[in-house]
């Protein structure tokens, strides 16, 4: 199968009927989705946008929405997740939603609803004159940009085909994980898209639903939230082993990628990257120290505290990007993780800010400051520290500890994503501060380490 | 039956690492995920691994709808029933 990077895919002589995605055992194949693109596209040009937000929950309806907005003209956002809070702070008339699920928005919402025309005229795009705008959690709280021009993104794709593409051939792609993240917007949608392999547009919860929609000999794009918790049973016929599983978002247990090689028969394959950097580096553990090897066009070095940077041929002006990892760097270039350096955390995979997580604790009305931290307990689950107000007390009378904690997880829940939310909760008189204000760590782990009472 | 829901809210508890909560305080009908008692989808797939290793049941997707049989501790607890019936357990 041919690779086509994205600018000229449209503008492209590739087959109509070869497939792009499959959902419910239907196939969309490449005349519809054209004909998707080109109606979307004429829709942008009409109403005169010039950037949208794109957070769609099929992959495919993401692709329509990510061509047809760049072949418009327009600039493309693109948030972490579609919850309503992130959105409300991108949407507006100016820049409206492009996504394919009701939101009550009205006019600043453009459906992506599946409406096709045909004979649609395209011109390739200039790579380097088509911009995104990516979005990780900050250090502050806020969603900090990360600008990307197609070009970088094409680049990338080029290599990671070149990397994986002969093992993938034409294998169907089936992902755990979001589109929205650049991980499985590249795994699980562009990749196979260029390379003429279909995709599977939705976002799977669970195994046992991948594992009976996946047709024989397609790929997995998942995370270790998914890859530590595969569930007993048969190892998979070989027929139906996946020549690749992806992993990426944090590092995958040395046991756990052993437990999915028995079942699926395949090592996972490790992407070590980020927003900023790209994909970076990837490997198999055979052994529980097999390091990362840089992809191709990626140099490593760390600093003297051990912090890994990064030089990507793929990143705005190929400088240094300093990471926040710990590493063990080996003459090679290659690595081993151990660590992670500042006040982000990893949670199933995700990036968090504790600040975030302890300013929208804080926007509640049943709570005074809030502390939150990671445990390393056997799920390093986050947990919070809150002291209540009045009205917080109250409830806490009223609910008990634990409905109370899940009262304001679902007040988080409009903000956060579930790897963001607290899983552990004391609920506390003061918060044990030192003199500068500063929240005391140790005293913090301390009311976890054992079952006390919550108050 | 009763005895068994019970054993199901001992198992979401212990599984799941739920604090200041007792099997009392879940109600037999009361939602498990985002309402009620608020689980997400994480603890789903811990909870669908629990489940199986515990009563050596196998959840099958195609058959069955799961996001029923998850939806509180009385439709777990009949979901599991039937199946270890059906293994002849």
């Amino acid at each position: 199968m041919s690779f086509l990077p994205l600018s000229v895919l449209m503008n492209s002589n590739r087959e109509n009927d070869i497939p792009v995605s499959i959902s419910m055992g239907k196939e969309k194949n490449f005349k519809q989705f054209r004909d998707e693109v080109s109606a979307m596209k004429a829709r942008l040009s009409m109403r005169g946008v010039t950037s949208v937000v794109l957070a769609a929950t099929s992959s495919y309806s993401f692709s329509v929405g990510f061509l047809a907005g760049l072949h418009a003209g327009c600039r493309i956002v693109i948030p972490p997740n579609s919850l309503p809070g992130m959105l409300d702070h991108f949407v507006t008339e100016v820049c409206p939603l492009l996504g394919d699920v009701p939101t009550g928005r009205g006019d600043n919402h453009i459906l992506l609803n599946g409406e096709t025309a045909e004979g649609g005229n395209f011109t390739d795009l200039d790579p380097k004159n088509c911009h995104l705008d990516f979005y990780t959690s900050g250090s502050t709280g806020n969603p900090k940009r990360v600008g990307k021009r197609l070009s970088q993104i094409e680049d990338e794709l080029i290599i990671l085909h070149e990397t994986f593409g002969a093992q993938l051939g034409t294998a169907a792609t089936l992902g755990t994980v979001s589109h929205q993240h650049i991980y499985g917007l590249y795994f699980k949608a562009f990749l196979p898209l260029c390379e003429g392999r279909p995709f599977f547009p939705g976002t799977f919860e669970i195994w046992e639903e991948l594992l009976a929609a996946a047709p024989p000999g397609a790929c997995f794009v998942s995370s270790p939230a998914h890859l530590s918790r595969i569930p007993p049973r048969e190892p998979l016929a070989g027929d139906m082993q996946p020549p690749l599983i992806f992993s990426a978002g944090g590092p995958l247990g040395f046991e756990a990628a052993c437990h999915a090689a028995e079942v699926f028969g395949t090592i996972p394959t490790e992407i070590y990257g980020s927003t900023e950097t790209g994909g970076v580096a990837y490997r198999q553990q055979k052994t529980a120290t097999t390091p990362f090897v840089p992809l191709p066009g990626n140099e490593t070095r760390v600093d003297g505290a051990g912090l890994l940077s990064v030089k990507s041929n793929y990143t705005d002006g190929g400088d240094w990007d300093a990471t926040n990892d710990i590493a063990e760097r080996f003459d090679d270039g290659s690595f081993l993780l151990t660590g992670r350096a500042n006040q982000f955390v990893k949670i199933e995979g995700k990036r968090v800010s504790l600040a975030e997580v302890e300013k929208f604790l804080c926007s509640s009305d049943l709570v005074r400051d809030a502390a939150v931290l990671v445990l390393h307990d056997a799920r390093q689950s986050l947990s919070a520290i809150v002291e209540l107000t009045e009205l917080g007390w109250q409830r806490h009378a009223d609910l008990g500890a634990f409905r109370l904690s899940r009262h304001l997880r679902r007040q988080l829940s409009r903000d956060l994503e579930n790897a963001a939310m607290p899983r552990r909760w004391r609920f506390v008189r003061r918060l044990p501060v030192n003199a500068q204000g500063k929240h005391l760590q140790q005293a913090l782990h301390e009311l976890f380490t054992d079952k006390g009472p919550a108050d | 039956m009763d005895d068994f829901e019970l054993e199901i809210k001992k198992l979401v508890i212990k599984t799941l690492n739920l604090e200041d909560i007792t099997p009392e305080e879940i109600g037999s009908e009361e939602r498990l995920f985002v309402e009620g008692l608020g689980l997400d989808s994480i603890d789903a797939l811990e909870l669908g691994v629990a489940i199986q290793k515990t009563y050596g049941i196998k959840i099958n997707s195609q058959n069955d709808d799961l996001k029923e049989h998850f939806s509180s501790v009385r439709s777990l607890a009949r979901f599991i029933a039937s199946e270890r019936k059906e293994l002849g357990a």
